[in-house]
């Protein structure tokens, strides 16, 4: 059943033939969401070297992101928050709700959000505890771990075929904290011109999800 | 059956997590009533850990993985499911009932949940008497409305518990609670309502001479 859905999924890919992995059985997601396993190690039982390799892997990429979020002086301090959390939040990962590529971003996006909130960085904002207002992710309906992996993947690739403007667009939203207005005014653009790059991109990106 | 939506740029710049928390606010205690948006936040955040995943490689010094175990040997791992988080809690633990709600106008009430030490917005409920309407108003800065119990109707729709309705200033609405029950909405507005019914007008008139200089000048641009 599993694998027929994931019949469904693929065909509307363009990039289903250079990867026939995607064909294989439901195992085939831990190889698709490699870190996955490793956080469910530390979740069943506190493993310090699924942790390391959680670390090593994954540490690299936080540190990335603080740079670009313009928290150069903090990025250290932003792998070491993200770490401690996903070792205290680990049992909440279900691969059957997100992929942990998913997980893994919003523990990160959390740690950031409250992280500027402890220096400063914001104001004229509410008192209210950040993850009410961000949760994890989390689907009402929990689909196959198997498609959750394949679908993050599929989307990682997509990324790649995107026009280099919108792509260009998406990552300034994501990866610089800027809202849509900021990019405009930085990139010179009139707002509505980024806000139709988006949606231009996403409606791309969606297209396979739509349909999965 | 929730009907008003925020917009997709919205929820991009929620799930990428730049929005300011009174928006995020909103649009998390719409999720709580939107299963399609909720579908939609969880697409948009895979997008957001597939980006981060192409950044490029960043050296830590290992020596910050030992900082990180002492660390972790202080905290107690969370339970596998989070008791129900409800980002109103804070402010209603009771939730809706018993509320010492302060009455505005005829059959308007409004109960404030935070106001800044220094800025003009407000985070508060609003309820309208079942059947009740509101003064024609409009106002000076953007508005953030969720129906939280209710619906109430205006010039441009009907809504239901769980839409999220963004107005900027320049429109003026006058919005009537459906029959039979109290509408109570949670709202975030930018800066203070104002009337433009005629009587109103004539009470704005007074309002200027209240308003600094520099509330003039940002509610000519």
């Amino acid at each position: 059943m599993v694998k027929t859905n994931n019949v469904v999924v693929l065909p509307l890919s363009r990039t289903m033939d250079s990867h026939p992995k995607a064909h294989q059985t439901a195992e085939d997601a831990a190889k698709v969401d490699h870190l996955a396993p490793l956080i469910e190690a530390v979740a069943q039982r506190q493993d310090r070297a699924a942790f390391r390799r959680l670390f090593q892997d994954f540490g690299p990429k936080i540190k990335s992101y603080a740079i670009k979020q313009g928290m150069l002086e903090y990025a250290e301090e932003l792998v070491q928050e993200v770490m401690v959390n996903i070792w205290r939040r680990a049992r909440q990962f279900d691969r059957s709700k997100a992929s942990a590529s998913t997980w893994l971003f919003a523990i990160t996006r959390n740690a950031r959000i409250d992280m500027l909130r402890k220096l400063n960085r914001v104001s004229g904002e509410v008192h209210v505890e950040n993850d009410f207002l961000w949760s994890l992710p989390g689907e009402d309906e929990p689909t196959s771990a198997f498609q959750h992996a394949v679908y993050s993947k599929l989307l990682r690739e997509s990324l790649d075929e995107l026009p280099i403007d919108q792509r260009d667009v998406i990552a300034k939203v994501y990866l610089e904290d800027k809202s849509h207005q900021r990019v405009a005014n930085e990139l010179e653009l009139p707002l509505g011109t980024v806000k139709s790059r988006v949606r231009l991109a996403l409606q791309k990106l969606k297209v396979i999800l739509q349909e999965v | 059956m929730v009907q008003h939506h925020p917009s997709d740029d919205t929820l991009v710049e929620y799930a990428a997590g730049n929005i300011k928390s009174h928006l995020a606010l909103c649009v998390s205690v719409h999720l709580q009533h939107c299963p399609q948006c909720r579908t939609q936040v969880q697409k948009l955040s895979t997008l957001g850990g597939a980006l981060l995943e192409t950044l490029p490689c960043e050296a830590i010094d290992d020596a910050i993985f030992d900082r990180i175990l002492e660390r972790v040997d202080l905290v107690h791992p969370e339970p596998a499911v989070k008791e129900d988080a409800n980002p109103l809690g804070a402010w209603l633990p009771d939730g809706l009932a018993d509320l010492s709600w302060r009455k505005q106008w005829f059959k308007l009430y409004e109960y404030v949940l935070e106001v800044p030490k220094q800025g003009r917005w407000r985070l508060a409920l609003q309820k309208i008497s079942a059947g009740g309407i509101a003064p024609v108003h409009g106002h000076y800065g953007r508005e953030v409305t969720v129906v939280l119990q209710g619906g109430f109707s205006d010039e441009m729709g009907v809504y239901d518990v769980g839409d999220f309705v963004i107005r900027d200033g320049n429109h003026n609405h006058r919005p009537r609670a459906l029959e039979n029950t109290d509408c109570i909405c949670l709202a975030y507005m930018e800066a203070p309502v104002r009337l433009t019914g005629p009587v109103g007008r004539w009470l704005e008139r007074f309002r200027d001479m209240f308003l600094s200089q520099e509330d003039l000048a940002s509610q000519s641009t």
